[in-house]
């Protein structure tokens, strides 16, 4: 299972039933300064404003407001319990002739939508829209592509109306052209990928785009929200649901969650055992969670239950200096030196060695005879080096 | 419940230290096989004292060191293999050990164990033994004993005096059939290649170095054979004669003491193959390989920063709450 080819295999979607509960977690919430204007058993709509860029994902009563370690760090966790019938927050209103309104409004429209559109999007030059998933054995983008594909016209239609993009690129993976193939060339361009990790990673691919046709001002967009956005606008309807992958023990299937839907939803309790990996993410950058009380939040695409005889424990050798890293990391880094540098508290030395470039793909450690924890280090130098920067600036 | 956690990522190919010191085990092994069938016991003795010397070294060195055991990555078995495969037939027992011994305690050990080497240990072993004790490396003396059915006169030897007219008899197909004088584990050309070719195949070197080198080589000796081919070999007799291929292969390609970097290892590999034709030529070494390596060796770490980075690209993602 370890191969580092993206899966391309079509896999319909599902719909998971609404959890009894959900977890939002808050992003940028400070327990200290800010405050909520929920308390517990308050009522809260479906789109309803939580704070500033989070909305509820589900219509129910606020149950608990607890802190949860997540992989971003500790945060402030509403819990809630569904409720029967689902009501959206007035606010939220179809906008079905949107070409015609000022982009924005329509911006502010799909905010209210839990669309957190930049606000940059203005300046921007050239758009890219990637259907190519991003890690091994997630097929969500391309799955969505697939369903949604009477929608990329007006989701073409939609990104030019917000931006000022002369050009859209339209990233699919290599043998799925045929999705596209009635794509002509002002309506967007259409740039296939050879889908094979990393390539789907925004960061590469942007890059790829950017040597390949040398573009300017470039943003990156998944199809997924593309069309989460097309539909919130036609029809009203807030981006609450995601799709994930769930690759367990036994099956493999691609479904449909409410968005904060915790991991014990998922599975079922017979499916995990003691000393399997629950991995949030895919197998080369997703985190593995300590509990299945996490919830999946809006940026997941995969959920990776490993077996316990699959887990991989660091070896953490010593270095040989073979080079593999080095050979193998899109960021061109000397991965070896960094790392040396890095265990042994030479931080500044990897600073110099440019390791903020490094966009956390695992590659190297994928690759290292030694089983040592590139990334880990690579963590550690970057949380230290910002450390010794908070501390200069005090 | 009881979950694993740590950091990402969660697959990896499975590779080990153990494993590639097992391909350059297996890739070795015809060549060790050609060398006791042609010098006998002379050529058991040797390669199981060295690797004997080589393991029992490392072990006790580490253990005085207050280090864990590394023997069971096989780092030890190879640098003992590499070794004995550099001596004439005729060398005695002791300087087997000796050799060995220093090839684990000053290469490698003294630095800190497998990667932290500056120059490549089998080579530091050979280089003292073969300063300190020229005469028995002396190829010509060292091989009189036998009767192969060939000659066993050194042809690097036989070139340095006397010009390509002494090297007449000699023909290139024999060469690579092993069929010269030299390391009990330096002239099966053929071999040595295939396996070379084997380490490339499974990714335990990368390509740039042995390539380069072998540029180096060719094109360093065309110019002098091209200015004068009385005094100066033709570039494939260069190729095939000596101790090149096994230096080509398996000893300039030494993780820790070689560059990293892609520029960096073609620089590299193309200094030994140039240092190589120069030394053969003007110094008073039939054969300057392992000398050539040993040079290039301490440039690795100014090589390695021979590295063009490409920038990353900056954008925005759209989505602000993305990745
Ligand atoms: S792959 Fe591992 S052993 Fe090889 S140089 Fe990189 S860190 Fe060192
Ligand atoms: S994770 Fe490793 S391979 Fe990937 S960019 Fe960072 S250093 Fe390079």
């Amino acid at each position: 299972m370890d191969s580092l080819a993206l899966n391309i295999k079509e896999m319909g979607i599902t719909d998971l039933p609404d959890p009894e509960e959900v977890i939002l977690t808050l992003k940028g919430f400070d327990p200290g300064s800010d405050t909520l204007k929920f308390k517990e058993g308050s009522k809260i709509l479906t789109g309803e404003e939580i704070f500033p860029g989070e909305h509820s994902t589900v219509t129910g009563t606020l149950k608990s407001i607890d802190s949860l370690q997540v992989a971003g760090g500790k945060r402030v966790a509403l819990r809630i319990r569904v409720a029967e019938d689902e009501k959206f927050d007035p606010a939220i209103k179809e906008v079905p002739d949107f070409l015609e309104k000022d982009p924005l409004e329509i911006l502010k429209q799909l905010n209210r939508c839990n669309l957190k559109f930049s606000e940059k999007l203005a300046q921007t030059k050239t758009v890219v829209i990637s259907a190519v998933d991003t890690e091994p054995l997630a097929t969500i983008q391309q799955q969505i592509l697939r369903e949604n594909k009477n929608r990329i016209l007006e989701g073409l239609e939609l990104i030019k109306f917000l931006t000022a993009a002369q050009k859209v690129v339209l990233a699919i993976p290599k043998n799925l052209d045929y999705l596209v193939a009635d794509i002509i060339e002002d309506q967007a361009d259409v740039f296939l990928v050879d889908p094979v990790y990393p390539n789907g990673l925004p960061d590469i691919l942007m890059r790829t785009i950017y040597y390949k046709l040398g573009l300017e001002a470039c943003a990156y967009l998944k199809v997924e929200k593309l069309f989460g956005a097309v539909i919130a606008l036609k029809q009203g309807r807030p981006f609450v649901h995601k799709v994930v992958t769930i690759i367990g023990n036994k099956e493999s299937k691609n479904i449909r969650i409410r968005i904060g839907t915790p991991i014990k939803n998922l599975f079922k309790d017979s499916d995990i055992h003691d000393n399997d990996k629950l991995i949030l993410g895919g197998p080369l950058r997703g985190d593995a969670c300590y509990s299945t009380d996490i919830p999946v939040g809006d940026t997941i695409d995969l959920v990776y239950l490993q077996d316990s005889s699959e887990v991989i424990l660091n070896r953490n050798q010593a270095c040989i200096n073979c080079g593999k890293c080095v050979r193998v990391c899109p960021a061109e880094l000397d991965v070896n030196l960094i790392c040396r540098f890095s265990e042994f508290s030479h931080f500044e030395e990897c600073l110099e060695l440019d390791v903020y470039d490094c966009i956390e793909c695992g590659l190297c450690a994928y690759h290292c005879p030694s089983g040592r924890s590139l990334v880990q280090f690579i963590r550690l130098a970057k949380s230290e080096l910002e450390k010794i920067e908070q501390e200069e600036e005090k | 419940m009881k979950l694993i956690v740590s950091s990402p990522p969660h697959w990896n190919n499975k590779d080990s230290i153990t494993k590639i010191h097992s391909h350059l085990i297996i890739a070795l092994l015809p060549v060790l096989i050609y060398a006791v069938y042609t010098y006998g016991l002379h050529a058991a003795r040797i390669i199981s004292l060295s690797v004997v010397t080589t393991i029992a070294s490392e072990y006790f060195i580490r253990k005085l060191f207050g280090k864990e055991s590394t023997i069971t990555n096989g780092s030890a078995v190879v640098i003992g293999l590499l070794f004995a495969m550099l001596l004439p037939p005729s060398v005695p027992y002791w300087l087997v050990i000796m050799g060995a011994f220093l090839c684990i305690f000053i290469g490698k050990e003294i630095f800190g164990g497998l990667g932290s080497n500056p120059l490549s240990p089998v080579l530091v072993g050979w280089a003292i033994t073969r300063i300190s004790w020229p005469a028995y490396y002396n190829l010509d003396l060292a091989s009189v004993n036998y009767d192969l059915g060939y000659s066993f006169r050194y042809p690097l030897t036989l070139l340095k005096k006397g010009g390509t007219e002494f090297i007449s008899e000699f023909k290139l197909l024999d060469f690579l059939l092993g069929k010269q004088v030299g390391g009990i584990g330096t002239v099966a050309v053929l071999l040595l290649l295939i396996g070379g070719i084997y380490l490339l195949l499974r990714g335990v070197i990368a390509w740039e170095i042995p390539v380069s080198f072998m540029v180096g080589i060719l094109v360093v000796s065309s110019v002098f054979w091209l200015l004068n081919n009385n005094q100066y070999a033709n570039p494939l007799f260069h190729l095939f004669t000596g101790n090149l291929m096994l230096g080509i292969f398996f000893l300039s390609t030494d993780y820790a003491s070689s560059p990293f970097n892609r520029w960096g290892m073609i620089v590299f590999g193309f200094g030994c193959g140039f240092l190589t034709i120069i030394f053969r030529v003007w110094s008073v070494y039939p054969d300057g390989v392992f000398f050539a390596i040993l040079i290039m060796n301490l440039f690795t770490p100014l090589l390695d920063k021979l590295k063009k980075r490409s920038k990353p690209v900056e954008f925005i993602h759209i989505e602000s709450r993305a990745e």
